[in-house]
């Protein structure tokens, strides 16, 4: 596999997903595929579902390239969107089967219901990585966080500043 | 939410991307989207704004084998599409079967337009000639190209109008339309008249038959007609 050296065009890789030309979704799998994997890897937790995540996102990234709107964004933002939303997807569907795993559990054993969660026993989290890499919502940040939720509105309104002042 | 102030647009814009907001406010901001290029403008620029969340990470590389299972996976699916496209249009006895169809409906086609138009040419018609009683006492039966036979229902009628007319019975025929009828001839002591094609004006639907008698003269001062109409009947076609 010889590796493209040259700087990714990702607008013309999406024109090229677009006519169903296979050099453009190698050109992005191995441009971003690094940083899309430890995206993915964040968000998703384990290596396979990680690993299955990444490929079925780029599949559709190679199938509804024509979705993407030049007008309005970049095609690297449209990208990692496309890869984030579907990762952030299989993290819910394994937070559900492991929620449904949890309360058959402690059903069966008292005890189990007592466990605290391992992350639970984090250091206070940022806001804006819980919202972008865990899928979490307002209350949920709150409840995560111990503070009230327009508090942390103000907090993650305050981060998204910080965003709009850095170079992407 | 208040849409109208660009700054809140520009922070509700990002929540959205970042995704806080409750599956409400979620669902309201998306109805707005809809109808909305400006604010699906700035939702793509928070897409590129995020990016830089996705930069702090160091970057796990894939794994060589994840391009070959891409590219195999896409060659798959299309490999499958070609087969089932070709399963339909590209195989033989596909079109085997659609020519065949095609000739066989083309033939039968042609046979039935072939039995219409022989039909019309020539059906066969007949016609009931009936006297005032509405009993049917002679029969028209023929076809255009052949002719027509004129027969008595019963025998004895055809000699008993032979010889009460003393031989001046005159079959007549009118087309539909036509003024005059036409005298095709009288009726011979035969007990059916044959009357080939090129003598008939005609054989079609609708046409009248009738037979007249000549009257005996009563005396020479009687000035109604001398012929009266005794049998008529039109022409009706028969199904083959």
């Amino acid at each position: 596999m010889k590796p493209i050296c040259a700087p990714l065009d990702h607008h013309a890789a999406l024109a090229g997903c677009m006519r169903g030309e296979l050099w453009a979704l190698r050109a992005i799998a191995e441009a971003e595929g690094g940083a899309l994997n430890a995206m993915v890897l964040r968000i998703v937790g384990d290596e396979a579902g990680a690993r299955k995540v990444l490929k079925e996102a780029l599949l559709q990234i190679f199938r509804e390239a024509e979705r993407f709107d030049p007008r309005n964004g970049t095609a690297r933002g449209w990208i990692f969107a496309v890869v984030r939303q579907r990762a952030l997807a299989a993290r819910r569907t394994l937070e559900i089967e492991l929620e449904v795993e949890r309360r058959l559990a402690a059903s069966r054993s008292a005890a189990a219901a007592a466990a605290e969660p391992a992350a639970a026993a984090d250091a206070q989290p940022d806001p804006i990585s819980l919202a972008f890499f865990d899928g979490y919502n307002r209350e949920q940040i709150a409840g995560r966080c111990h503070a009230p939720a327009a508090a942390v509105r103000q907090w993650i309104r305050g981060g998204l500043t910080k965003l709009m002042d850095l170079p992407a | 939410v208040n849409l109208r102030d660009p700054k809140e647009r520009t922070a509700l814009a990002g929540e959205y991307v970042l995704g806080t907001f409750d599956e409400n406010e979620r669902r309201g901001f998306e109805r707005q989207l809809q109808d909305d290029a400006t604010l699906r403008a700035e939702v793509s620029r928070w897409h590129d704004r995020v990016l830089a969340l996705a930069s702090r990470l160091e970057p796990v590389p894939p794994g060589p084998s994840l391009w070959d299972e891409l590219e195999r996976e896409i060659l798959d699916t299309r490999a499958r599409r070609e087969r089932a496209e070709r399963s339909l249009w590209q195989r033989l006895d596909v079109w085997q079967l659609i020519a065949g169809v095609a000739v066989a409906a083309v033939m039968l086609f042609g046979a039935l337009l072939l039995l219409t138009w022989s039909a019309q040419r020539d059906a066969r018609l007949v016609a009931l000639l009936q006297d005032g009683s509405g009993e049917a006492s002679w029969v028209v039966e023929g076809r255009p190209r052949s002719g027509l036979s004129l027969r008595p229902v019963i025998p004895a009628v055809g000699m008993s109008v032979h010889r009460a007319s003393g031989g001046s019975a005159e079959f007549w025929t009118q087309m539909p339309g036509a003024r005059e009828p036409v005298l095709l001839g009288t009726l011979g002591v035969d007990e059916s008249t044959e009357i080939a094609a090129s003598r008939l004006p005609g054989l079609v639907e609708g046409q009248m038959f009738g037979i007249t008698l000549k009257r005996p003269s009563a005396s020479p001062e009687d000035a109604t007609p001398a012929t009266s109409v005794v049998f008529t009947g039109k022409v009706v076609a028969l199904p083959n």
